[in-house]
């Protein structure tokens, strides 16, 4: 029988806190961390608010040797994996190599760098362009540089897919440690260099508003669009045998996952995708949508997309769509493609542990039926359903249970 | 706009910041002129060489067909940059 997949190390880097237990606390209070638009200056573009991590320094968490050779997102990315590997108390060098290994997910991969040396190209030639943006700018880059730094030499992967990968990645090393010991997964972005913003534009999707606190509205009659964030998290993905025998903590079981395909910019079709999603993820885990304790939303923010997602719920859990807890912690430090799934399943982790369901900032006037989280609120949360969708038309559900709930599985 | 520094020489210490810059090696003026330490023993890695020779060539005249790779130190580059190898 195989042995469940349990979290066993929180890695976050996100511009409410760096750490778990910061970003945590954040999350609890309610404590939105969107600001004004800073990384250049001056800001031409339609866009003015980002979530952007503050008081990181590479130099803290990076060998410079990596630093110059990296990108901003492989930074957060390296940094987060370091904060797993504390907080799971795991030493790589204990694992043997071949059985640990590696899964990020990324949307803009280096983008800051490949701006950099662009605009050496242009300005002065190309010999002006250096080495290092042959390895920075690459989708794979944060997880061969986690890989080599840590010496894992176990299954390695990259899944680009936007917010809908920073689950798939979960899933992907929830098979891997079924052979293997230890899997880090996760995801991290970086998508707030000029270049990388107005690539981004091109979605039609981002909220042009100046003021922070309204800028980011999904689920109420103001929505028009998300607000884009940097950031991401990192998690150590144990066999929960593995992770007994070393005497670790396990944070929460990775139960199911299902993903569906509903195609590029038509999120108001999405419903059916996202049902169909949670439906496999659920199944894959052996529940009912009645188990279903807290759904984290994916919250777009776009009306027709949070429409499908209403729908998607409704389709799912029926009449108790309106009294299950739903909650987009996300309106709190925008939505950072990738690393947003990834820290929304950190969040749902420490949900369960900590028995509260984290708010959704901003969020006053909901009109739709459903019963979105304003306040922290207590509960027993055994089972949760955490939703994503790429801007590209992936659909991706994932079921995280609480340890306890899943003890004696192998 | 960037212009080259060809007649300058080329001092230790401005070798090692540069080495420094394009490779997050912390290297010292010192490190240069008393050690006979190869690029791979201080930890430049051959990406790393190429991009210090690259600036070297744009901005201290170094010719294209000068062949330096991590066996050598640091020091031999300085001496074929003065013209003293």
């Amino acid at each position: 029988m195989n042995s469940t997949p349990v979290i066993t190390g929180l890695g976050v880097v996100a511009p409410n806190g760096i750490g778990a237990d910061e970003f945590w606390r954040a999350l609890r209070d309610g404590r939105p961390a969107l600001g004004p638009l800073t990384r250049f200056e001056p800001n031409p573009y339609p866009v003015k608010v980002a979530g952007q991590v503050v008081g990181f320094d590479s130099s803290d968490w990076i060998d410079p040797r990596v630093v110059v050779q990296t990108d901003r997102f492989t930074h957060f990315g390296l940094a987060a994996a370091e904060l797993a590997l504390r907080d799971a108390d795991l030493d790589p060098a204990v694992v043997p190599p071949l059985e640990f290994g590696v899964v990020t997910a990324s949307f803009s991969a280096g983008v800051e760098f490949g701006q950099q040396e662009i605009q050496q190209l242009w300005r002065h030639g190309p010999e002006h362009v250096g080495p290092y943006q042959s390895i920075a700018w690459f989708y794979a880059a944060t997880t061969g540089q986690i890989s080599i730094g840590n010496g894992l030499r176990g299954p390695c992967g990259v899944l680009v897919a936007d917010e809908a990968g920073g689950l798939d990645v979960l899933a992907s090393a929830r098979d891997d440690v079924r052979r293997g010991a230890a899997m880090l997964a996760g995801g991290t972005e970086a998508p707030l260099s000029p270049y990388a913003v107005c690539a981004q534009l091109g979605f039609e999707l981002l909220s042009p508003a100046a003021d922070p606190t309204a800028a980011y509205l999904p689920f109420t009659s103001r929505a028009g669009g998300f607000i884009p964030g940097e950031g991401g998290a990192m998690l150590v993905v144990e066999s929960a045998r593995a992770a007994r025998r070393r005497g670790a903590r396990a944070r929460a079981a990775i139960a199911g996952h299902g993903a569906t395909f509903t195609g590029p910019r038509c999120f108001d079709q999405s419903a059916e995708g996202l049902e169909r999603a949670a439906r496999l993820a659920l199944s894959d885990a052996g529940v009912e949508p009645s188990d279903v304790d807290v759904v984290f939303l994916d919250a777009l923010g776009d009306p027709e997309a949070d429409r499908a997602e209403e729908r998607a719920l409704r389709w799912l859990l029926g009449d108790r769509a309106n009294r299950i807890p739903v909650t987009a912690p996300k309106t709190g430090y925008g939505r950072c493609y990738a690393g947003a799934a990834a820290l929304d399943v950190a969040t749902a982790a420490l949900a369960i542990e900590h028995g509260i369901v984290p708010p959704t900032p901003n969020i006053r006037d909901c009109p739709f039926d459903l019963d979105l989280v304003a306040q922290a609120r207590p509960a027993d949360i055994n089972t949760v359903l955490v939703l994503a969708r790429g801007l590209h038309g992936g659909n991706s559900a994932l079921v995280l249970r609480s340890p306890a709930s899943t003890q004696g599985d192998d | 706009m960037h212009t080259p520094e060809t007649n300058l020489p080329l001092s230790s210490i401005t070798l090692a910041s540069l080495i420094s810059r394009c490779t997050g090696v912390a290297v010292t003026g010192d490190q240069i002129d008393d050690a006979g330490q190869s690029f791979a023993e201080l930890g430049v890695d051959s990406l790393g060489l190429l991009g210090v020779m690259a600036q070297l060539q744009r901005d201290y005249g170094l010719p294209e067909t000068v062949d330096v790779n991590t066996d050598h130190s640091p020091r031999d580059l300085l001496l074929l940059l003065d013209g003293r190898a």
